[in-house]
C-alpha cells in the first residue's frame, strides 16, 4: 500500500504552547485511519495543517504528492476537508449547496449536476433535495458537509470529529457512509472522540497526546503491545489439579490462580497468566481436551479502545 | 456513485464570463434577490426621490412668481435631475459599504470562510465576486432611481453631459465605496466592527471634508492676503490654495458633486474647471468628476488588492 498522508516532523506553537511536537505519521491510501486523542492533544491543529489552512512552525506534510508548503492549491484538489464546526447558508437549498461548492471546485456546469444527484444518493437525501439547508436537522447537515466533500471526487477525506453531536443513529449511518467511501478507494483520515466508531470502522487507529503520537497500529497490534501479559480465564468441572498441573508446566505460562471465590461450587475457575501467541493459546485448549479435563469456558480477557486509550493518555488532573 | 475521472482544468473564460460565472456572485445575488428585503430596499429608494421631486415639482407649481416660460420649465428640469441625483449619490455612498460590509467577516462568523478557503476558489475570486455582487444590488439601485430621473426629460433642461457625467459619478462611486466595506470586512473578523468603521469612512468621506475643506478654504484665504505685497496675493500661495481646494473638492463625493454641477452652470464646460487668480491669469484644472473619479478607482484598486491580501494571508 502506498503512503498518501505523510506527516513528518511536524511541528506548531502557539506562543509558549506547543500544540503539535515533532509529529510523525504516515497514512496508506484506501486506509480508514482513527486520529484519536484527549481535548487539546493536537488533532484539529494537525488537520487545519494537512487542509492547509494553517501554517506549520516546522516539517512537512505532504498529501497525494503535494507539499501543504509548496503546493497548497494541489493539496485542496486532492483532499476533502469538513471542520469540527461548520457554517451553513441560511439562504441555499441542498441541491444549490452542492452546485455551488462543486463550482468552487471549478467543475463544469453539466458535470455539476450529475455528481448533485448522485451524491445526494450516495448520502440518502433525495427527498430533500429541495429544502433550505438551516433547515436540516444537524444528522443531515453532517451528512450534507460529508456530501460537501466529496463533490469534487478527492483522494483524501480529512474529517475532524464527523460524528460530533449526533445521535446514535445518525452515527452508525455516518460510519457506514465512511466505509462505502473506503470500499470506493478513498482514504479517510478522521478524529474522533468516540471510541467504538474508531474500534468498529478503522483500519489503524493513532492515538496523540501533546503533540505527539503514543501510539500507532491495527486495533490487535495496540492491544498486543499493550499487553505484557495475557490473561485467560477457564472454568473446569472436574480435574481442577491435573488441569492446573498441566497448565503450569506450559511454556509461556507464568502462574495459574485458582480464585478463593468459586461460584457455582460445582466449578472451578483457573486464571491463567500467559505471554505465549495464538496458536500456543489454541494448544492450551487442545492440551486439556487431550486429558479428558471438562472445560465448560475458556476465554481471553481483550483490551479495548478505551482501555488502550486510558493507559496512554494521562488524566487532565496529573 | 460512479467513480469521477479527475477534473480537467476549467477552460480559460473571458473577464466578462468569468465575472458572470463566478460562483460567489451568484450565490450572492441568488442570495439577495430571494428574500423581501431587495424589494423593499428598491421600493424605499424610488419613493423617497419620487418623494423628494414631488415635493420639488409643487413648490414650484405652487410658486405664482415663476412662470412656465420654456427657460423656467428648464431649470425645473435641470433642478429635478440634479436633486434625483444628488441624493441618489448620498444613498449610493451608505448602501454601497453596507452592501459589501459583510462580505467576508459574515462568512468567518458563519464559520462558512475555512471551508471556502479549502477548495480551489482563489482568494482573488472571493473577493471580486463579493464585490461584484455589492456592485450589481447596487447598479441595481441606481437603475430603480432612472424612472424618477427620466421626469426631468419632461420639462428639458438637461444634456447629455450632465446624463454622462452623473452615470460615471454614481457608477464609480458605488465601487469606491463597496471597496471600503469589503476592505473594512476583509480586515475584521467582525461585521458589527466593519460596519462601524466603514461607517465612520463613509461619514468622513461625504460630510467631514467637506466642512473641513469649508474650515481650510477660510484659513488659506486669510493666509494669502495676509502674506501679500500691497495688497496682491503672490501667484504660487493663489495656486497652491485653490489646488488644495481642487484636491479635496474631489475626495468627498457630495462636494465633488455640487462642484461639477455649478461648473457645468456656471462656465459651461464638462471636462475643466476655472479658477480665477487676482494677478488675472486663469488656473484650469481637470472638473472635479475627472478626478473624483481617477482618484477614487485608484483607491478601490488599492483597497481591493489589500482585501486580496488579507484573505489569501494563512493564519500562523
Amino acid at each position: 500500500m502506498s503512503t498518501i498522508i505523510e506527516i513528518k516532523d511536524l511541528t506548531k506553537k502557539y506562543g509558549k504552547r506547543t500544540a503539535v511536537n515533532h509529529l510523525n505519521l504516515n497514512v496508506n491510501a484506501g486506509e480508514i485511519f482513527g486520529f484519536v486523542g484527549p481535548n487539546g492533544a493536537g488533532k484539529t491543529t494537525t488537520m487545519r495543517i494537512l487542509a492547509t489552512l494553517l501554517r506549520a512552525n516546522s516539517g512537512e506534510a505532504v498529501i497525494a504528492g503535494h507539499s501543504v508548503k509548496k503546493s497548497p492549491r494541489g493539496v485542496r484538489g486532492a483532499i476533502g476537508y469538513m471542520p469540527d464546526a461548520f457554517g451553513i447558508y441560511h439562504d441555499m437549498r441542498v441541491w444549490e449547496y452542492l452546485d455551488f461548492f462543486g463550482a468552487c471546485y471549478q467543475l463544469r456546469e453539466t458535470e455539476r449536476k450529475r455528481l448533485v444527484n448522485d451524491l445526494l444518493e450516495l448520502v440518502d437525501m433525495t427527498p430533500r433535495r429541495d429544502d433550505m439547508v438551516d433547515k436540516l436537522s444537524r444528522g443531515l447537515q453532517q451528512r450534507l458537509g460529508l456530501a460537501r466533500t466529496l463533490i469534487h471526487d478527492p483522494q483524501v477525506l480529512i474529517l475532524d470529529e464527523p460524528a460530533s453531536g449526533l445521535d446514535p443513529r445518525a452515527r452508525v449511518e455516518i460510519r457506514e457512509l465512511l466505509v462505502e467511501l473506503a470500499r470506493m478507494g478513498k482514504t479517510v483520515f478522521f478524529s474522533t472522540h468516540i471510541l467504538a466508531d474508531v474500534a468498529e470502522i478503522c483500519t489503524r487507529v493513532g492515538i496523540i497526546e501533546g503533540g505527539q503520537i503514543v501510539a500507532l497500529g491495527t486495533l490487535d497490534e495496540l492491544q498486543r503491545g499493550l499487553a505484557a501479559q495475557r490473561a485467560v480465564h477457564i472454568v473446569v468441572l472436574d480435574q481442577a489439579a491435573a488441569a492446573q498441573e498441566f497448565l503450569s508446566a506450559l511454556p509461556g505460562v507464568s502462574g495459574v490462580e485458582t480464585p478463593a471465590e468459586q461460584t457455582p461450587q460445582t466449578r472451578t475457575r483457573l486464571e491463567v497468566k500467559f505471554t505465549g501467541d495464538d496458536t500456543a493459546l489454541s494448544a492450551m485448549l487442545t492440551g486439556l481436551a487431550a486429558r479428558h479435563v471438562p472445560v465448560v469456558h475458556f476465554s481471553e480477557d481483550s483490551q479495548n479502545l478505551e482501555d488502550i486509550f486510558m493507559q496512554l493518555t494521562k488524566s487532565s488532573l496529573e | 456513485m460512479s467513480v469521477v475521472p479527475a477534473q480537467p482544468t476549467a477552460p480559460r473564460r473571458s473577464f466578462g464570463e468569468w465575472l458572470r460565472r463566478n460562483p460567489i456572485t451568484l450565490k450572492e445575488m441568488r442570495g439577495r434577490m430571494r428574500g423581501r428585503r431587495a424589494f423593499v430596499v428598491l421600493t424605499l429608494n424610488a419613493l423617497l426621490l419620487g418623494g423628494f421631486v414631488a415635493l420639488l415639482y409643487l413648490s414650484y407649481a405652487t410658486s405664482s412668481s415663476v412662470s412656465s416660460s420654456p427657460r423656467n420649465l428648464q431649470s425645473l428640469g435641470k433642478a429635478i435631475f440634479a436633486v434625483t441625483v444628488g441624493l441618489q449619490l448620498l444613498i449610493t455612498c451608505f448602501t454601497s459599504s453596507s452592501a459589501a460590509v459583510g462580505a467576508i467577516s459574515s462568512e468567518r462568523e458563519r464559520q462558512t470562510f475555512e471551508l471556502l478557503r479549502t477548495t480551489l476558489l482563489s482568494a482573488r475570486s472571493l473577493v471580486l465576486g463579493k464585490l461584484w455582487a455589492a456592485l450589481l444590488f447596487n447598479l441595481l439601485l441606481i437603475m430603480s432611481a432612472i424612472p424618477v430621473a427620466s421626469l426631468s426629460f419632461l420639462f428639458g433642461g438637461v444634456t447629455f453631459e450632465e446624463i454622462f457625467i452623473a452615470g460615471v459619478v454614481l457608477i464609480v462611486t458605488a465601487i469606491a465605496f463597496s471597496s471600503i466595506g469589503l476592505f473594512f470586512s476583509s480586515l475584521m473578523r467582525r461585521t458589527s466592527q466593519a460596519t462601524a468603521v466603514s461607517t465612520v469612512v463613509t461619514l468622513a468621506l461625504v460630510i467631514g471634508v467637506p466642512i473641513v475643506m469649508f474650515i481650510i478654504q477660510g484659513l488659506l484665504s486669510t493666509m494669502v492676503y495676509m502674506n501679500s505685497q500691497n495688497g496682491t496675493p503672490s501667484v504660487d500661495a493663489e495656486i497652491t490654495r485653490n489646488v488644495m481646494l481642487w484636491l479635496m473638492i474631489s475626495i468627498s463625493p457630495s462636494s465633488a458633486g455640487v462642484a461639477t454641477l455649478t461648473n457645468l452652470v456656471d462656465s459651461h464646460s464638462a471636462l475643466t474647471m476655472t479658477f480665477s487668480l487676482t494677478t488675472g491669469g486663469p488656473l484650469v484644472m481637470p472638473s472635479p468628476w475627472i478626478s473624483y473619479s481617477i482618484f477614487y478607482l485608484l483607491f478601490s484598486i488599492g483597497l481591493i488588492l489589500l482585501s486580496i491580501r488579507v484573505v489569501k494571508r494563512v493564519d500562523k
